[in-house]
């Protein structure tokens, strides 16, 4: 089987810690980036643990991976730092979902490798 | 010699419930007769992206916003569980990077039945002591599993509570540990088995009354108190009947064990169940308090904790969930086929 681990592996600050880079004029970038625009330096920093949906769709038929989790919502969520995630939106029933609610960010487990590969850590968020 | 002990403390229980009529519905069992036997009333169950490390995370930070502390100068972080999810790959490094411990941190997975949580305060606090760490973090929980239609299927539950110990800013001191063990064969799981066994009505005397009132009774002469001297006690709670026996026996109200009674709302969450009794006391203790906590962990054995509750526990009870609204508000309630999807209970080929 194919294993992505690696790249995975090099998630791991913006998957498990949601870090970010603040440039010097104040622009956040995530997931952070090599370089920045005009050249400007970056320092890493853990954005907020809390936002609000600013749009969702639901998702009936997912990868494989995700097969066990459909129906379920994928949305934009806006952090109270003002940066904005693609996220999972789980532990609600995705008729339950809307535009606007209050969320906050879990560590859950995001995909398996098979039976015998890893399991993939990462960020989804629930209602606040 | 600072005071040592508990500086922040968090607790983490999934949404999802099963009540025991659903369990017993399907394996045409009486349902009264085990919510009676048992004392329970329904259990929590993970949800299918969670398991002993999401649940543990979240514990931990929680523990880390009342401890107000970065997770960066946690020096030590040990997870007691008999559901670490790999067979080969530590749950510590994990949790250790997802909280921003790494990488000076020395991590270590603990087992021993249910009383791998204690196991791992217990260790936590000693190295505090020793000066050698200046915060640690001891967690305990699990994701039991209980063979389909067996009795253990009714209580097996899952959560996750976690301990910042540490000498600056103590919310409940350290008085006394005690431990307390011998080799007994009341329960065990072999290698490759999906679920455990367990002795029956061996699991009770011989097992859990002798290591508990062992326990106990030995912290108390060694710490020289009495059961009246406690404002609230915790025992270990594979279901509702043996920590209020236990506390019986030993002379304890059962008033004074009530606020960490969880397990009739929550089932028995193995190595989190005293460690999440005891989030719940302190979610409402005073100054002054005084606490016994006892686990016990099958094979088997117990770990004793006398804590007293300082001031500062009134600037941080509020600072994240409490555990009593976790396990009361916003219940998600399964039937017994998407629990057993949940659970990984329904065979398909891969």
């Amino acid at each position: 089987m194919k294993i992505r681990s690696p790249r995975y592996h090099r998630e791991t600050p913006q998957r498990y810690r949601l870090e970010a880079a603040k440039t010097e004029s104040g622009e956040i970038f995530f997931p952070p980036r090599v370089c920045y625009p005009g050249g400007e330096k970056a320092e890493p920093i853990r954005m907020a643990n809390n936002g609000k949906v600013v749009t969702f769709t639901v998702i009936h038929t997912p990868p494989a991976e995700y097969s066990d989790l459909a129906p379920y919502a994928l949305g934009i969520i806006e952090l109270d730092d003002g940066a904005r995630i693609t996220s999972q939106i789980v532990d609600v029933d995705p008729a339950d979902v809307k535009i606007g609610m209050r969320v906050r960010v879990e560590f859950r487990k995001i995909r398996t490798e098979g039976d015998e590969g890893l399991l993939c850590y990462g960020y989804k968020v629930v209602p606040e | 010699m600072p005071d040592v002990g508990i500086v922040g403390y968090g607790a983490y229980i999934p949404r999802y419930r099963i009540k025991v009529e659903s369990i017993a519905l399907t394996w045409g069992a009486d349902a009264e007769n085990y919510k009676r036997g048992l004392q329970l009333r329904e259990k929590s169950v993970p949800g299918l992206d969670q398991d002993t490390i999401t649940l543990s995370v979240e514990a931990a930070r929680y523990a880390l916003r009342r401890a107000d502390i970065d997770g960066s100068r946690i020096g030590a972080a040990y997870v007691g569980s008999e559901s670490h999810p790999y067979a080969v790959k530590p749950t510590g490094t994990i949790l250790a990077e997802a909280i921003g411990a790494t990488p000076e941190c020395h991590t270590a997975d603990f087992e021993f039945a249910c009383k791998a949580g204690t196991e791992a305060m217990y260790v936590v606090y000693s190295q505090v002591k020793a000066g050698l760490i200046e915060y640690g973090l001891g967690i305990g929980g699990d994701t039991s599993q209980g063979a389909p239609g067996d009795a253990l299927e009714y209580s097996a539950s899952a959560g996750a509570a976690a301990f910042v110990f540490g000498t600056e800013n103590v919310i409940a001191r350290v008085d006394e540990t005690y431990a307390f063990m011998t080799d007994t064969p009341d329960f065990w799981r072999r290698e490759h088995e999906h679920y455990p066994q367990h002795g029956g009505r061996f699991t009770g005397e011989p097992a859990y009354f002798k290591h508990t009132l062992g326990a106990a009774n030995g912290i108390m002469k060694k710490a020289g108190l009495t059961a009246d001297d406690f404002d609230y006690v915790v025992f270990h709670q594979p279901n509702g009947k043996f920590p209020m026996a236990a506390g019986k026996r030993l002379g304890i109200p059962r008033e004074k064990i009530e606020t960490g009674w969880l397990v009739p709302r929550l089932g028995n969450t193995y190595s989190g169940a005293s460690p999440l009794g005891l989030t719940a006391i302190l979610d409402v203790a005073k100054p002054g308090n005084r606490i016994l906590m006892v686990s016990f962990g099958s094979g088997a054995g117990s770990d004793a904790f006398i804590f007293t509750v300082l001031d500062r526990i009134l600037e941080v009870q509020d600072l994240a969930p409490k555990t009593d609204p976790q396990l009361d508000e916003n219940k998600i309630y399964l039937d017994y086929g998407s629990y057993a999807k949940f659970r990984g209970k329904i065979l398909r080929n891969t």
